[in-house]
């Protein structure tokens, strides 16, 4: 007979969990005897009795998961405690269905993989930063998906990896494309000389996009994590990555893509930039900066931050008109505004991206009256309550407030379809505004999963004796495995106007909803 | 996954108790850590290991207990936050703040129940008993309650060994409370032992010990059982010990003194107030109420013994 404890230290599983555990151990064939308790002194005692206790068990701790078997061989044993296992990390315990071999730790996929020299590491926040100090300590480059690590943990792993060479992208970073490979949410852009370094997901993901669609291409898309600039970071991964792509033989323009940083940490990367050989396009994002130099250029949207590195690459941009001046949007832009009744004043903004969410802001905040949003900063436009408003709203979708317990609508739309047949049942609502974001771990099909929303929307709309108009945005490329042009058609069929870019579509809002002079 | 960084959550505390408003002004500013979060749940402990709990609106208000008005999901929140309470709000880390400006304070029912109408309470008892034989499996207290109320001994053989054992110390520990013999032993047989975050065993005797305080007829072996419970460091876990510190001094959760209360009323026991006491953990309630009933069962057969 063969007996032995695994612990778990300061492990809170529910009771219900635990019996299920207990029971299914107890069917592993070869397993006589099977005891999942807390370390308490009378379940310690319990095992001791039963001569089920092992040195390990008597260490346990009143706070410590217990998990006694007792099998016929040892062989049985490593069976039954394989099970526990997958029980416990919810993983698929159907044999012969697993088609990649999975690690367990960094440490023994490094033994798998020698040769790796990047991780991407996705676990819950609190152990999210020993896993990356393991990966940086084995010189991995890391990108860190998770979020919800503390500010000194970040600290320190980025001094571990400036003082190692490495890179550590996040936490939070969601978008990179290392050597043209997407890693988490990227699209699949062309190959090319411009290289990217970005604080936030969907400006990245935009960026990119828009530099394919004029002909440009990506070398390397970095990711910092939203709070590399601030100043108890100081910008240490946007310098390190800055001071990589330098000595990178394949870029030659270097894209900066952020908030507005911390006074003392944007001079410091002015700095940084200054003293490398390569030019530089920067967007701080709503931060109005302009330059005349050559080298080191601004922008101040997503759209300018792409056509800006386009033309620092060397490709010639075709000189594009602005809505103002096309005459074909005018005249749709005129013909979905007659639709509108008199009531129907105001615009929803229902946004999977945040950063889309945050540059649409931007550019309506002077063109719309007291628009509001649950991402603004600034007090005024904050939006009190997120079920309950009127007039001009723009909503972030992928905040916590949402997808609480649910998924991220980039991942799965159904969430922001819901709200979408709210919106419509609004009869002040004129104009709804959705963005639709193609790529690695974006829905396989975001358009198709919406367009039966868009159309009850309307008909909810048409029942009421109205119309909806809807504008739409695709952040995505014909490369990209939901396929630009597919997803556009659906959206098309439907009777959504199509916008070019971020911006654009935002401008045609407040152009349909500007009030007749 | 965040595409930006969350602004945080900004909920208005419903209500608590004294206690819980003494420890969060002692610890003015830090002293606090987060114990353990669950999505209903967020316990806090001091340095010197007390918890005090915050739960969302779906609990009921408890001993050391903060209710927020909000059915928040608090599974955004982690070990490694910092927390602090200063201007009368607790904040956790950037993710959460709560405002106690608004609450309401509950207190815990003084009022002993020293009279009961014979009629109502055997109806209001079988209406229990039956409903909690419909939700009862075999584990943790069930099968003690299957066997000892029921005599239903089928499910022997799927039992689980730990079901078993509380079986029999369950067993002694109601037949020496109700021949008044010592059960110091007993007692010190129970805490701890069972499974889940709460073992079981604990779970029981914060069910019996609620109906031995709140019943006038229950007071001598409350302060029996109390007595033997300061002889001896309690070894359980977190969470156990501190519902177990509180039921030694007679305060428990709302809705189990709800439960008391309506089984020893004059009217018929309505099936929410069972139920929210079942709905207690994922199991704990069950063996909670399985306290109260078997407290219950000691309380009568000691009256019967006596010829009342």
């Amino acid at each position: 007979m063969y007996s032995k404890t695994l612990i778990k230290k300061d492990s809170y599983y529910d009771s219900v969990t635990l019996m299920s555990l207990s029971n299914k151990i107890l069917n592993v064939d070869g397993v006589e005897d099977a005891v999942v308790s807390m370390g308490t002194a009378m379940n310690k005692d319990l095992l001791n009795n039963i001569e089920m206790a092992t040195e390990e068990s008597e260490a346990a701790g009143e706070n410590d998961l217990i998990i006694a078997i007792k099998a016929e061989n040892e062989e049985k044993y490593e069976t039954a405690l394989e099970k526990v296992e997958d029980l416990l990390d919810n993983k698929d315990d159907k044999k012969g269905e697993k088609k990649e071999v999975k690690a367990k730790t960094i440490n023994s996929a490094l033994k798998d993989f020698p040769e790796a020299n990047f991780a991407v590491i996705s676990v819950p926040g609190q152990y999210a930063a020993r896993e990356a100090k393991i990966a940086l300590k084995n010189d991995l480059n890391v990108m860190l998906f998770s979020d919800n690590v503390s500010i000194e943990a970040e600290n320190e792993l980025k001094d571990l990896a400036v003082e190692k060479g490495l890179l550590m992208m996040g936490p939070d970073c969601g978008t990179a494309a290392i050597n043209s490979k997407g890693l988490c949410f990227a699209n699949k852009v062309k190959a090319g000389n411009i290289s990217l370094i970005a604080a936030s997901g969907t400006g990245l993901q935009e960026v990119m996009v828009q530099i394919d669609k004029n002909e440009g291409g990506v070398a390397q898309a970095i990711g910092t994590g939203g709070r590399d600039l601030k100043k108890e970071i100081g910008g240490k991964m946007m310098i390190q990555s800055i001071k990589a792509l330098a000595a990178d033989p394949e870029t030659e323009v270097i894209t900066l893509i952020s908030k507005p940083p911390a006074e003392e940490v944007e001079a410091k990367i002015l700095k940084v930039a200054a003293e490398i050989d390569k030019k530089f396009v920067i967007c701080f994002l709503e931060s109005d900066r302009d330059s005349d130099d050559e080298k080191i250029v601004f922008a101040n949207t997503l759209k300018d931050a792409a056509l800006k590195s386009v033309e620092a690459a060397g490709i010639t941009v075709e000189k594009k008109t602005g809505i103002k001046e096309n005459k074909e949007l005018q005249a749709k832009i005129k013909e979905e505004k007659a639709k509108l009744n008199k009531k129907q004043k105001y615009l929803r903004g229902l946004f999977g991206g945040g950063t889309l969410c945050a540059e649409a802001l931007y550019i309506l905040r002077d063109k719309l009256e007291e628009i509001k949003s649950n991402i603004a900063k600034n007090e005024q436009e904050k939006l009190a309550d997120i079920n309950n408003y009127q007039g001009n709203v723009l909503l972030d979708m992928g905040e916590d407030e949402f997808t609480l317990g649910k998924p991220h609508p980039m991942i799965e739309p159904s969430l922001r379809n819901e709200r979408i047949l709210e919106e419509a049942k609004d009869p002040e609502v004129g104009v709804i505004l959705l963005d639709f974001e193609l790529g690695y771990g974006s829905h396989s099909d975001p358009a198709g999963a919406s367009v039966k929303a868009i159309k009850e929307a309307k008909k909810i709309a048409a029942d009421d004796n109205r119309e909806l108009i809807f504008i739409s945005y695709i952040c995505g490329t014909e490369s990209d495995y939901q396929n630009y042009s597919q997803q556009a058609k659906k959206l098309k069929e439907v009777g959504s106007i199509l916008a070019e870019n971020n911006v654009e579509a935002a401008e045609i809002a407040a152009e349909i909803l500007a009030e007749e002079v | 996954m965040k595409k930006n960084l969350p602004k945080g959550y900004n909920l208005k505390a419903k209500s608590c108790d004294h206690k819980f408003l003494d420890y969060v002004t002692k610890y003015e500013n830090d002293g606090l850590k987060i114990h353990s979060v669950f999505n209903r749940v967020i316990n806090l402990i001091d340095a010197n290991g007390n918890l005090i709990t915050i739960a969302n609106n779906e609990l009921d208000n408890g001993p050391a207990t903060l209710i927020v008005d909000s059915k928040i999901n608090f599974n955004f929140i982690n070990q490694e936050m910092e927390v602090k309470y200063y201007d009368q709000k607790i904040t956790i880390a950037d993710k959460l703040q709560i405002s106690l400006a608004d609450l309401k304070i509950w207190t815990v029912p003084a009022a002993k129940i020293d009279k009961v109408n014979s009629i109502y309470f055997k109806k209001n008892k079988n209406l229990f008993d039956s409903y909690l034989k419909s939700k009862l499996t075999t584990d943790g207290c069930g099968y003690f309650y299957l066997a000892n109320f029921h005599s239903d001994k089928k499910f022997e053989q799927s039992s689980g060994m730990i079901s078993k054992e509380l079986n029999l110390r369950l067993s002694n520990l109601k037949a020496k409370l109700i021949a008044g013999e010592d059960i110091t032993a007993e007692i010190k047989s129970i805490i701890g032992f069972g499974i889940g975050l709460t073992p079981s065993g604990d779970d029981f005797l914060v069910g019996m010990l609620s109906v031995f305080y709140l019943l006038k007829e229950g007071e001598k072996l409350f302060l029996e059982i109390v007595s033997i419970l300061k002889k001896f460091k309690i070894e359980t876990t977190d969470i156990s010990k501190k519902m177990l510190k509180y039921s030694i001094r007679g305060s428990t959760r709302e809705n189990i003194y709800k439960l008391i209360n309506a089984l020893t009323a004059e009217e018929k026991i309505k099936e929410k107030v069972i139920k929210n006491v079942l709905e207690i953990g994922s199991t704990s309630g069950k063996d909670i109420a399985v306290g109260i009933m078997t407290a219950f069962d000691v309380i009568i057969n000691i009256r019967e013994n006596n010829g009342g």
